[in-house]
């Protein structure tokens, strides 16, 4: 693992554009335009809000939400609000406006559904999409939902169990699509989360119609113990191209040696789904992923780092950063969140000294991203 | 045996302010008295507890609950036999739903074992229930458990019947009451099966145990302890004032129909006490009774955890029996009590567990 300051010299040997000493002389004035939605557990109970870089380059809570219960994934949408879903087996979802002006929007899941933590919104902006779980059946399923009103149109099934992240694909054959990940851990919901009957796990990746929910394709690693979770592109997905689709993967082996060695990261071209290993132990759990300068940011809470990827999925580094999870793309690299510590990470390296977060003992959920009008990758 | 003398600095400070609170008069309040660095505390093992839990907690309330489920087909089929006026057979059927009610939920409240493997909460005690559903189910007039095993699980249990007997009263002869009846069959069908499942578990060689199975049986005991918490604070108390604020509408609160709202959550919050909470300084022999999650930490040497259990515990139960006093609580005593029940559930995430060495599924350490 490279501690920070090894990691700063890394810059020069990568011939990569160093530019974390701007980043980190920049006045708090400056560097208030970014500014990252995050979920997090602030010791008076469970919120979702914004991050933004404060006098002295702390990350404090500029606005914040109380949620009954943990959040999970958030969106920014395009008509400046921004939506939380519970994290599942959750029932419900958030919107609100960080401007003001309009009150919060909730809604709730239907009577034997649950939400599994991610939402989509199409690109025209009038459809959301969310993973959900038949609770009667255990069944996996795309709702779709009117933008506006939050209200489910259709369900769709995801052909599989335990569906988490999902993200639109304009470029896959026969246009625009759904990939979603099917998580494939069988739990029940009146435990909660508590996982059960692990050698039936059947995790998979699925391509659903974007139009009819029709599926596509469905692709399965040959290791049934590593739930696909978490996704990002390289690069937009724009019609005609087919660029790499990164998923960050929790392993479920019995035995604990297998289960540290794991592989945190699998790659799809379109065609072939293949695991990315790394020569260090990343305790088998990636929470997030995001696509940086020419690869893959991986947040390894159980590791103490960001695993730093090629695009091709070669092995890079280690970042060291305390129950490192939450990543966001930026143009030049990405924001990774830890436990009262965040970092911004450049071309394959540490850019910055740890900013601390505001008020001290936040704890970050998985996921956070960065707001439009900050530099951010498509 | 190791004995465990406890933190009694700590101990006699709660003791102080809980009196100065007044709490004196409820059952965990005998616990502030206790001063805990003059109580042997013994070194319990996970089987010593999950065997007293089994046999001295899960069983007896089993039995209660399949002695109760039992007595419901009859009460309504007193009810649907009964001449008209059924005023009084109906006061009968809506008691005896009552009891039987009551008893699940002090079954239920933690919910381990098979009452998870058989999804019991989920094929008894569906919510919301659905009237539509009831009226369908009516029509088709199943007649038996066979018949029943097709009608979706939120047309009957506990629910549907409170529907039944509160929201559209089931006239006696009446193809509604008929269902009742099935409805009350197949409650006692799972009330019979738990508590064959529950004799089982209580007359288990748990000293033989695998220690891996000890220590889920420990962990699931903890999990679900707060996972019990959690649907108190959340699902029933919570959830309903937030939807009916987004919703403009009158909380849906559960057993409104019949009326059981502040009874309902009180049986549950009886049982998370009992099995979270040290009643006084009675500490039971290994395997001779039931272990609470305080007594517990207290003999494993972990006085801080089980003080701040006890402190979060009684902030709990004071709200708690504030809103479950009065048969329609304000909305701000609501959600005060939901906080005190989130601070609880806090407490034992962050506390309780660690020093039980118990992962939390509920926690944020399982991944997503």
């Amino acid at each position: 693992m490279t501690s920070r300051r090894a990691a700063l010299g890394l810059l020069g040997g990568l011939g990569l554009a160093p530019w974390m000493g701007a980043a980190d002389a920049r006045p708090a004035g400056a560097a208030s335009a970014e500014q990252l939605l995050a979920a997090w557990d602030g010791g008076a109970g469970f919120e979702v809000g914004i991050l933004a870089a404060q006098a002295g380059g702390a990350l404090g809570a500029a606005q914040s939400v109380a949620v009954p219960t943990r959040a999970h994934g958030l969106l920014a949408l395009a008509d400046g609000s921004a939506l939380a879903v519970a994290r599942r087996p959750g029932d419900w979802l958030l919107r609100w406006w960080p401007q003001g002006g309009r009150p919060a929007q909730w809604q709730w899941a239907e009577p034997g559904r649950a939400f599994n933590g991610h939402a989509l919104a199409s690109p025209d902006g009038r459809t959301l999409y969310t993973t959900e779980t038949d609770l009667d059946s255990g069944a996996s399923l795309v709702g779709v939902r009117d933008a506006g009103s939050l209200a489910k149109r259709h369900e769709w099934p995801t052909f599989g169990i335990d569906a988490h992240e999902l993200l639109w694909d304009a470029a896959g054959p026969g246009g625009p699509s759904l990939v979603v990940a099917n998580g494939g851990v069988p739990t029940r919901p009146e435990t909660g989360r508590a996982k059960i009957d692990l050698d039936t796990m059947d995790p998979s990746l699925v391509r659903l119609d974007a139009d009819s929910g029709a599926l596509r394709g469905q692709w399965r690693l040959a290791d049934r113990r590593l739930s696909l979770r978490h996704l990002a592109w390289q690069g937009a997905p724009a019609a005609g191209q087919t660029p790499l689709l990164g998923i960050a993967l929790q392993a479920e082996h019995d035995d604990p040696a297998q289960k540290r060695q794991a592989p945190v990261l699998a790659l799809f071209d379109g065609a072939r789904l293949w695991l990315a290993p790394a020569p260090v132990s990343l305790a088998g759990y990636g929470g997030a992923i995001c696509a940086v300068p020419g690869g893959w940011a991986v947040g390894c809470p159980r590791a103490g780092g960001v695993a730093l990827f090629n695009v091709d999925g070669g092995w890079r580094e280690q970042v060291a950063l305390a129950h490192a999870c939450a990543v966001a793309a930026m143009d030049e690299g990405c924001w990774a969140g830890g436990e009262n510590e965040a970092l911004r990470l450049g071309h394959g390296a540490v850019a910055t000294r740890p900013r601390s977060m505001r008020p001290a003992g936040i704890r970050l959920d998985n996921h956070w991203t960065l707001l439009p009008g900050a530099p951010r990758r498509a | 045996m190791k004995f465990c003398p406890s933190a009694a600095v700590k101990s006699l400070r709660y003791a102080a302010w809980a009196l100065a609170l007044g709490l004196a008069a409820t059952a965990p309040a005998q616990a502030q008295k206790t001063d805990w660095g003059q109580v042997a505390v013994p070194n319990y093992s996970p089987a010593s507890v999950l065997q007293g839990l089994h046999q001295h907690w899960t069983l007896p309330r089993a039995d209660d609950f399949a002695r109760q489920a039992q007595a419901l087909p009859v009460a309504v089929t007193a009810l649907c036999e009964a001449p008209a006026p059924a005023g009084q057979a109906l006061a009968a059927a809506r008691g005896q739903w009552q009891q039987t009610a009551h008893a699940w939920e002090r079954l239920s409240a933690v919910a381990i074992g098979p009452l998870v493997a058989r999804r019991s909460q989920r094929q008894i005690d569906f919510s919301p229930t659905r009237p539509a559903l009831i009226e369908k189910a009516i029509a088709s007039g199943p007649g038996g458990a066979a018949a029943m095993e097709r009608i979706g699980t939120p047309a009957k249990g506990l629910p549907a019947l409170e529907w039944l007997l509160w929201t559209r009263p089931a006239a006696p002869g009446s193809a509604a009451c008929r269902y009742a009846g099935e409805v009350a069959l197949d409650v006692e069908h799972e009330a019979l099966a738990l508590q064959r499942e529950f004799q089982a578990l209580a007359g288990a060689d748990w000293p033989a145990a695998a220690p891996e199975q000890l220590a889920a049986g420990v962990g699931e005991l903890v999990n679900q302890w707060v996972g019990g918490l959690e649907r108190l604070r959340w699902a029933q108390m919570e959830k309903p004032l937030r939807a009916a604020k987004s919703k403009g509408s009158a909380p849906d609160w559960p057993r409104a129909a019949s009326g059981q709202t502040a009874a309902s959550w009180a049986a549950q919050w009886e049982a998370l006490r009992t099995l979270g909470l040290a009643p006084g300084a009675q500490v039971p022999l290994p395997g001779q009774g039931l272990v609470p999650l305080e007594t517990y930490l207290r003999g494993k040497g972990a006085p801080e955890a089980a003080d701040a259990l006890t402190g979060a515990g009684r902030q709990a139960d004071l709200r708690l029996q504030k809103i479950t006093r009065n048969p329609a609580p304000a909305a701000p005593a609501v959600l005060e009590a939901g906080r005190a029940l989130a601070s609880l559930k806090r407490v034992a995430e962050g506390e309780v567990a660690p020093a039980l060495d118990v992962g939390m599924g509920f926690s944020d350490a399982d991944g997503d």
